[in-house]
């Protein structure tokens, strides 16, 4: 399989007032095409802060960031544009924004890329419907169960078909039904989209749908086995 | 390129976020409100000192010979003229004149046997005059008809100087324009008041052909234009300037506002209190809202945050937040506008405020406020203005915000 990123010898520090805490020290981290990868920790281990470097939104401070997402295009930074384009988001409190309904949340990377409402509406709908949810299209996000506004987000991550869908957390506010259906729905989408996830989580059952299970201990990262 | 599409994401925010929306159409609303009527009772004072001014004392243009102007000497031969029957035909027809008539001014004068004062005469064509002296009010007796022959209309303040009562005679001493005295018996018919208090201190009307008799003269110190509306001014000017230019170069035609250089002091006085005011309440709005936006980037580090992680761009979230900020100001300047509107209604079906006598002026008026299309435009654009200046300052710290840092943020 081709590496579609790949993190070289990153480091990471961040600066308290009278200290310095090593989020990432000198990480490796490959991702291929089409591949589930989970990365678990005990909180403070630097999970989100990979997660956000990859995502382009935060910088490392020493080590190499490269994407490589066709033959012709490759890159070692992520502006917003190339973010919108390659990659989808699902965040631990799933990030969808308060006021819209579920299936305008869905729509708005839509809306960004500047689609008609008419077509973002039409592809936002046929996602809910992926996820199971077109009934509450038109709800408030507000008046969801968190299963059912983690499925949004979800619908909402692989809206523009991304590459790479960085997902944080995607099942700590979820009791267990929905954490199996929103791994499921990672999974699935994975298959279905041919997109590569990496999966930021304390939670071990989310290594049941993982290709790789990597471990981030005080900023080191432990390959602890491959799934088949 | 900045989509429509976040214009309608801006408008939906709006009107989704109800509470903050109410809050915000309140503080606008009432200083769009406060703005339309403090312009509306400006634009009524404006239009009272003018309107009192033209239609009791000057009319809307003066036609006086050159030397008229220069001298300033009503009682001098060289500042009387004889406006033929042509000219006078030809001023009453340009399009907007309603009345052309003749005046002569004099000074003399006047008392009433235990005592005198001086006075300002002015002989009128009565018909004429009742018509541009339409804000006169007579308090006492009758107005000058045509049938009066010597019989005179005296200020208030005249009136009340010298103790005469309509039927009372008084005994009236000029210079006549040639040199030497004559003085005449008249029988007070009325007594008139203005809006001016100075003015109804010294004035007295009498018949043109009676006082042309008195000054031993046919001809007049003025021509007197009124016109159907005030706005047509300019243009009415511009024609009897024409006329004079062709037939009569040694008269000079002014306007209302060249006779009465106080209105524009006046108008000078209230612009700069109204623009202050103005200044003030807008100031207020855009701190206020710039507040209530400020609170509101706090409860939305996040979304702010989920939108550039997603791939927002910095252009498009100050768009988005200044289209917010301008569709509040906007729905409230239309709220603001409704109730100025149901306000300035309601005053008119009261009849009005009872406002008291102004300084200078005699009486009270009743106040009645009207919304003007240019003020209302003029306030809307101030608050869409307001609106997006009160966002300036989140949209700042919203694009200057790191997206990791702001999706950590409880």
């Amino acid at each position: 399989m081709a590496a579609l990123v790949k993190v070289s010898s990153g480091s990471k520090k961040y600066a308290g007032k009278q200290y310095f805490v090593n989020a990432l020290q000198d990480v490796s981290l490959t991702l291929q095409r089409q591949e589930v990868v989970v990365l678990t920790g005990p909180s403070g281990s630097g999970k989100s802060t990979l997660l956000n470097i990859v995502g382009g939104i935060e910088k490392l401070d020493q080590g190499e960031l490269a994407y490589v997402f066709s033959d012709s295009f490759s890159c070692r930074n992520l502006n917003e544009a190339l973010r919108l384009k390659y990659l989808g988001f699902v965040f631990q409190d799933f990030g969808l924004l308060p006021l819209l309904n579920a299936i305008d949340n869905v729509a708005f990377p839509l809306q960004l890329r500047g689609l008609s409402r008419t077509e973002r509406r039409r592809v936002a709908a046929e996602l809910l419907e992926q996820v199971g949810l077109s009934k509450v299209a038109h709800k408030s996000v507000s008046y969801l169960s968190g299963g059912e506004r983690q499925r949004v987000a979800i619908a909402r991550a692989f809206a523009n078909s991304p590459q790479i869908v960085l997902a944080d957390e995607p099942t700590a506010n979820l009791d267990e039904t929905n954490v199996r259906i929103v791994l499921e729905l990672l999974r699935n989408s994975c298959e279905r989209y041919g997109t590569t996830i990496l999966m930021v989580s304390h939670d071990a059952r989310c290594a049941s749908v993982a290709d790789r299970h990597l471990q981030l201990k005080d900023g080191h990262l432990q390959d602890m086995r491959r799934m088949n | 390129m900045i989509s429509p599409a976040i214009f309608q994401q801006a408008f939906h925010n709006v009107t989704a976020n109800k509470r903050r929306t109410i809050f915000v159409l309140f503080l606008i609303g009432i200083s769009v409100c406060a703005l339309l009527l403090m312009n509306a009772f400006v634009k009524r004072v404006y239009w009272g000192v003018r309107e009192s001014v033209v239609r009791s004392q000057t009319g809307h243009l003066q036609i006086m010979s050159k030397k008229y102007d220069q001298l300033r000497n009503v009682e001098s031969s060289q500042t009387l003229f004889d406006p033929n029957e042509t000219l006078l035909g030809e001023l009453s027809k340009i399009p907007g004149v309603m009345i052309v008539t003749r005046r002569v001014e004099f000074k003399g004068l006047i008392g009433n046997g235990s005592q005198s004062t001086v006075f300002t005469g002015v002989g009128v064509e009565p018909r004429e005059d009742s018509t541009i002296s339409s804000f006169d009010r007579v308090i006492n007796g009758r107005a000058l008809s045509s049938v009066d022959q010597w019989n005179i209309a005296v200020g208030s303040g005249l009136a009340q100087g010298l103790s005469v009562v309509p039927g009372n005679s008084v005994i009236v001493t000029t210079v006549m324009p040639q040199g030497g005295l004559n003085a005449a018996d008249f029988e007070v018919v009325g007594i008139t008041q203005s809006d001016s208090s100075d003015y109804d201190q010294h004035i007295m009307k009498i018949p043109l052909v009676v006082a042309q008799k008195l000054l031993n003269t046919t001809s007049a110190s003025k021509v007197v234009l009124l016109l159907d509306s005030t706005d047509k001014t300019a243009e009415v000017k511009q024609a009897v300037q024409k006329i004079l230019n062709r037939s009569a170069p040694d008269l000079i035609v002014k306007d209302w506002r060249e006779l009465n250089p106080q209105y524009d002091k006046i108008v000078a006085l209230y612009s700069r209190i109204f623009g202050f005011m103005a200044f003030a309440l807008v100031l207020v709005s855009i701190l206020s809202i710039g507040n209530v936006m400020s609170m509101s980037f706090l409860e939305r580090i996040r979304e702010f945050s989920v939108m550039r992680t997603i791939g927002m761009r910095k252009s498009t979230l100050v768009s988005m937040l200044m289209a917010e900020g301008a569709s509040l100001a906007l729905l409230a300047s239309i709220v603001g506008i409704l109730i100025a509107w149901l306000i300035t209604w309601g005053i008119g079906l009261a009849g009005g405020i009872p406002m008291p006598p102004p300084p200078g002026s005699n009486r009270g008026f009743s106040l009645l406020l009207e919304l003007s299309l240019p003020g209302v435009w003029q306030v809307l654009w101030a608050s869409i203005f307001v609106g997006i200046a009160a966002c300036v300052l989140v949209a700042w710290r919203a694009v200057h915000l790191q997206p990791a840092q702001g999706l950590r943020h409880a």
